[in-house]
């Protein structure tokens, strides 16, 4: 599982374009002295961390695939949350507190190592659900998810209303 | 300053909000309820001194709000690989 | 100032305010550790996210400084990418040291003892649902 990582040219300025970007996010100055600074320190953390950082092929992501996840992260990914929020938002402020809670084990059918971390970090973002592990069994990659309102116990069915529409989404970003 | 004077009052009701959950982080039975409680009360700090920065006109606490979301993550992440005993 | 600009974010704080209160109510009222945890996302999603699309359009148009508004989309960005790491970590070690609701759970597949082999062979602990006695260790 925990093969040896190399640190590759093309990771490296991957992530050292990310953290210079952050540090003029920060410092929000140009002034020259301190875009020298940055680029030294950038450059050192990139060195440093871009074997953990990037996996892949840093540079694959330019292209049809990066308006996808835009569009994925302004409209399908917000209306879920909207939609998850006042759900858990009603149950909450209700008088009855209405709660059903269990733990289901729904399969997911992505590869991408990226994929299944986005879609393991949408599905715990979205009140009402949390992913508690993963799990290889079968050939197939199962999420662990609580739920606080167990509608239904087939697993096929449960993870149905429970990913919706953003494993389809997240399957055209990373296939 | 600024002309907004009702952001003062949004600040002092999430400050409020981090009282009622203080509640559950000196009551709550275990620990991960406490760390849940604490991480509230974190990212509510942190919405304040927002509010507070655009009251008062002073950037100085956005960058005291970064300080604190970051510390917040780390902080909940060392928690939940300690209790598991995996640290 | 213009007076609609001024509603618009006083809107966007006002329902992130909403949320996070019904987070904190929702962190003092439910039954158990895992729909706490539920419950606190709540406040980490549309509660803060908001709040911060409120100041993030102040700092845009009204102040006209775009070092703050940034500064305002990183805080939005780290806790995007961040929370649910960490929410992630809790309820493993939450399900891991043996905290269970005092309600049964309608359907608890982690209970299998096949479940989740590690490697250490640490999955199968706590195999049968404890009642109260078990959660009140600290």
């Amino acid at each position: 599982m925990e093969a040896k990582r190399k640190t590759t040219v093309g990771a490296v300025i991957a992530t050292f374009i990310l953290c210079y970007v952050i540090w003029i996010l920060l410092t929000g100055s140009f002034a020259a002295q301190e875009l020298i600074v940055g680029a030294v320190v950038s450059i050192l953390v990139a060195w440093f961390s871009a074997r953990f950082f990037v996996h892949d092929s840093p540079y694959w992501f330019f292209g049809k695939r990066f308006f996808i996840l835009i569009w994925y992260c302004v409209a399908i990914f917000p209306w879920e949350l909207i939609k998850a929020n006042w759900d858990v938002a009603k149950r909450v402020l209700s008088p009855k507190l209405r709660i059903n809670p269990g733990i289901i084990r729904v399969p997911v059918d992505l590869t991408a190592e990226y994929g299944k971390a986005m879609l393991a970090d949408s599905i715990t973002l979205t009140p009402g659900t949390i992913t508690v592990d993963i799990d290889e069994r079968e050939g197939r990659c199962w999420y662990y998810i609580h739920w606080v309102d167990v509608q239904e116990t087939d697993r096929e069915a449960a993870g149905e209303i429970i990913k919706g529409r953003m494993e389809k989404w997240i399957r055209r970003i990373w296939q | 300053m600024s002309e907004m004077t009702e952001l003062i009052y949004f600040a002092i009701f999430y400050i409020l909000c981090c009282f009622i959950v203080i509640y559950r982080l000196v009551k709550g039975p275990t620990a991960v309820d406490r760390a849940v409680a604490g991480d509230g009360v974190d990212v509510m700090t942190d919405m304040a001194l927002v509010l507070v920065a655009m009251y008062s006109g002073r950037g100085i606490y956005l960058d005291i709000a970064i300080v604190t979301a970051i510390l917040g993550f780390l902080s909940q992440v060392l928690i939940g690989k300690y209790l598991e005993g995996t640290l | 100032m213009n007076i609609a600009l001024r509603i618009i974010i006083d809107a966007f704080i006002v329902l992130g305010c909403f949320f996070a209160f019904a987070g904190s109510i929702g962190l003092v009222r439910m039954p158990d550790t895992f729909s706490r945890m539920q419950s606190s996302t709540n406040i980490t999603t549309l509660g803060i996210l908001c709040t911060l699309v409120g100041a993030f359009l102040y700092f845009l148009i009204v102040k006209e400084s775009w070092g703050s508004a940034a500064k305002v989309a990183i805080i939005g960005i780290l806790t995007i990418i961040a929370n649910p790491v960490g929410g992630h970590a809790m309820a493993r070690a939450a399900y891991r040291i043996g905290i269970r609701p005092e309600r049964e759970l309608v359907i608890d597949d982690l209970a299998d003892p096949e479940a989740c082999a590690e490697p250490g062979g640490e999955s199968a602990e706590a195999p049968a649902p404890e009642k109260e006695s078990e959660a009140e260790q600290e």
